[in-house]
């Protein structure tokens, strides 16, 4: 009997899992408090032999920005060119600034990171990291 | 659930007298273009508020601006200008009852003609300076128009979402419209593609529209519209709006 509980909880547990997968970074505020970050937006295409990555970091100078990229993250950070001040967040009065743009960017493929090149242009980001291909040329006879 | 489900509805504050007057639409899109563009030029106008969309299906928020309820789609107008903004991104159900009532309506007003502004995500728009903007028209008269003040004319493709639901909705009911689309980010904020389209509504409409203010303000906007952005990115991913990247079948 017990069993059956610990099974519906764990089944439970599994979906509210799944639907924390499918909806995180869908209506998570764009912003966080504590640390004065804003969060950019983020546009990843890929294609055959690269995957390039575009950041929108208005307010942002180019020697601020700090990019770090791992075979399968790309991380970015960028200090804005001054405090970004909101009188309210949401409907209650509550004055705040924030610093810095951050991002955290998983990619849809492994990547070489030593190869990556970057460039920014009116406030616009674009990352272009080459793919790991893996695997063997098959030869058609 | 058509039957419990009532038409959307224009509740307006007066009743005033309308003199042929032109109607432009920016809904939420892509690059938001149409829809900083259509906000700047109703600041710029300083059209007063007219009144406001009601219907079930529109998305459980009401705004708060300066201590007063506002409804999320509003209408601003004078006797010769109408806009129609949306502060939320608009699920396809709300779009559908939200293109049918704007044409009626704009029947119903004797309006001279429906103008939308609208983005076209092109891949390259980092490398392009000043966004190019181009025209649909929905009779040889808007064609003229186009022609006449430089904006070419789209001849081939997809158009998706909104914009493709007003223009069927045109079509069937003769109105003549125009649609004007800047070349732009698709799934950032491009203030400076709603830049170029007020431009080219100046020279198609004579209205002049000041974009400096648009311009200093336009990285404060990238930043405070991110969020409508990515709500509004969502909804074009349900419509389709993929598509206006594909070639059609029936080809010249």
């Amino acid at each position: 009997m017990w069993r059956i509980f610990r099974e519906i909880d764990e089944i439970s547990k599994e979906i509210e899992r799944i639907m924390d997968e499918i909806y995180e970074g869908v209506d998570r505020p764009m912003w966080d408090y504590n640390s004065k970050c804003l969060e950019p937006l983020v546009s990843i295409r890929e294609f055959e032999d690269v995957i390039i990555v575009t950041i929108d970091l208005p307010c942002v100078n180019k020697d601020d920005i700090k990019i770090y990229a791992t075979e399968d993250t790309l991380t970015v950070e960028a200090k804005l060119k001054e405090e970004y001040r909101i009188e309210r967040l949401g409907v209650i009065r509550r004055e705040t600034s924030f610093q810095y743009f951050k991002k955290v960017i998983g990619l849809p493929s492994p990547v070489i990171p030593e190869k990556a090149k970057a460039r920014f242009k009116a406030g616009i980001l674009e990352v272009i990291l080459p793919k790991r291909i893996s695997g063997r040329e098959i030869k058609v006879e | 659930m058509s039957s419990i489900l009532r038409e959307m509805q224009f509740i307006e504050y007066t009743d005033r007298k309308f003199e042929e007057p032109i109607a432009i639409i920016g809904l939420p899109d892509v690059g938001l273009v149409g829809a900083i563009a259509t906000v700047h030029l109703t600041r710029e106008l300083k059209l007063p508020e007219h009144g406001y969309a009601y219907y079930d299906l529109i998305p459980p928020v009401i705004l708060l601006h300066g201590g007063e309820l506002k409804s999320p789609i509003r209408i601003y107008a004078n006797e010769k200008v109408i806009t129609l903004i949306s502060e939320i991104a608009l699920p396809t159900q709300t779009i559908l009852a939200l293109s049918k009532k704007i044409v009626h309506w704009i029947m119903e007003k004797k309006g001279k003609y429906i103008l939308m502004l609208s983005g076209l995500g092109v891949p390259n728009r980092m490398d392009i300076e000043e966004p190019k903007v181009y025209g649909v028209a929905t009779n040889m008269e808007g064609k003229k128009i186009l022609q006449e003040n430089g904006i070419e004319i789209l001849q081939e493709g997809f158009i998706a979402g909104a914009n493709a639901l007003i223009l069927r909705e045109c079509i069937k009911n003769k109105i003549p419209a125009i649609l004007l689309l800047s070349e732009s980010f698709t799934e950032f904020p491009d203030p400076a593609a709603a830049a170029s389209i007020l431009k080219a509504f100046s020279k198609i409409t004579g209205i002049q529209i000041d974009t400096k203010k648009l311009i200093e303000q336009a990285e404060e906007i990238r930043i405070k519209a991110r969020e409508l952005m990515r709500r509004t990115q969502r909804q074009l991913k349900a419509m389709r709006k993929i598509q206006e990247s594909e070639v059609p079948l029936m080809y010249r």
